[in-house]
């Protein structure tokens, strides 16, 4: 199991920081799940699979402890809440692995499907760093791109290597495919940094 | 158009998963109800969508034509995981933990007062691009009494609004800066 992501364990959490992380693994899978369809990559795909079963983990773990944690009725009916809305969110990453499991089934993807994610409020691009772009050696901390330009990095491809949600220590490095998410201006700002065209944002 | 739907579908799936953490949130029993109609449109789009492939069928291959079943399915049921989150909020209370635990994730969801010194007040959402220049997206502006949910770009933000919004924990500071 990866568990890359996460500092520690499932079973070595609280409940808070399990909630944390069921939050986050869900919205990453589902920006990853259309990326890969977007990308029709495999890769992608296989790391949606991976953080399925981190999921499962993780919303196990969290059935433990809600159960320990209730000892009166009033917190029982408390935490019955948490269990609900937990489960939706792992719902919501059962149906993110769907989406990849187009590619990983290696479906043709209908032109249909690219054309729509063209046009959605949030879009997702691919962009390369090229040797004169700022971001080189800037952390993603230092490139401030989420509060600055409302871009979220999901994922990073270095050579052959794969690394997703990078942490804020990731530092950027010629070469680096990225793939964001964001607002059809911000991602336009983000190619020009890529390239090397812009150096302040 | 099968494009447009689909776009639509994985929009307002989005949409309601904001929406459904902000009335779980801040126990806004409105901004459920709002999820919980948007979940029957979700399912207009969806007939809508199934109908649509199924006239297109004889001219998109067997694969192609998978594919969209699936993701068509997949944002629907995401939508449908989005009102299981807002119905959490007819039924009673949750936890406290919850709500601290999601001023911790990597995406918060915040409410903002637009007070009457703000810069933002008598602005358009357009001219402002605050989810570029922040990373907030707003969803959501409570005037008075109304909800506007999704507002458009030619919407004016006034003093007093209250802008609902999702984004990087660092935006929701400058976004709070901006609306004092």
């Amino acid at each position: 199991m990866k568990q890359h992501l996460m500092e520690k364990r499932p079973e070595d959490m609280n409940l808070k920081e399990i909630l944390v992380e069921m939050k986050n693994i869900s919205e990453l899978m589902v920006d990853l799940a259309y990326s890969s369809v977007l990308f029709d990559s495999e890769a992608i795909a296989d790391e949606v699979c991976a953080l399925e079963e981190t999921m499962d983990d993780l919303n196990h773990q969290l059935t433990i402890r809600a159960l320990l944690a209730s000892r009166t009725r009033e917190d029982a009916e408390q935490i019955s809440e948490i269990l609900n809305v937990a489960s939706a969110i792992n719902d919501i990453s059962d149906h993110a692995q769907n989406i990849s499991e187009i590619v990983a089934r290696d479906l043709k993807i209908h032109s249909v499907i690219l054309e729509s994610l063209k046009y959605t409020d949030e879009k997702i691009l691919r962009a390369q760093l090229e040797e004169q772009s700022a971001l080189h050696g800037l952390s993603l901390r230092e490139s401030k791109l989420a509060s600055r330009i409302g871009v979220t990095v999901i994922a990073v491809r270095r050579g052959k290597r794969w690394i997703y949600n990078p942490k804020k220590s990731f530092a950027f490095c010629n070469g680096d495919s990225l793939i964001a998410r964001g607002t059809e201006e911000g991602l336009l700002i983000l190619r020009e940094i890529a390239k090397g065209r812009r150096s302040k944002w | 158009m099968l494009r447009e739907i689909i776009q639509e579908m994985k929009d307002t799936s989005e949409l309601m998963i904001d929406l459904a953490f902000a009335a779980l949130l801040f126990r806004d029993i409105n901004i459920a109800e709002d999820v919980l109609e948007l979940e029957e449109e979700m399912d207009k789009l969806n007939y809508q969508a199934k109908m649509t492939v199924l006239k297109k069928a004889r001219d998109m291959s067997k694969d192609g034509l998978v594919s969209v079943l699936e993701l068509i399915n997949a944002t629907e049921n995401i939508a449908d995981a989005a009102g299981e989150i807002a119905s959490s909020v007819f039924r009673g209370e949750i936890h406290p933990i919850f709500c601290e635990a999601m001023q911790e994730t990597e995406e918060v969801v915040g409410r903002f007062l637009i007070s009457e010194e703000s810069v933002l007040a008598d602005q358009t959402l357009e001219a402002l691009k605050l989810a570029t220049k922040t990373g907030m997206h707003v969803f959501l502006v409570k005037r008075s009494k109304k909800y506007i949910v999704n507002p458009e770009k030619n919407f004016r933000l006034h003093k007093g609004d209250i802008v609902f919004a999702e984004g990087p924990p660092e935006g929701k500071v400058q976004l709070e800066s901006l609306c004092t």
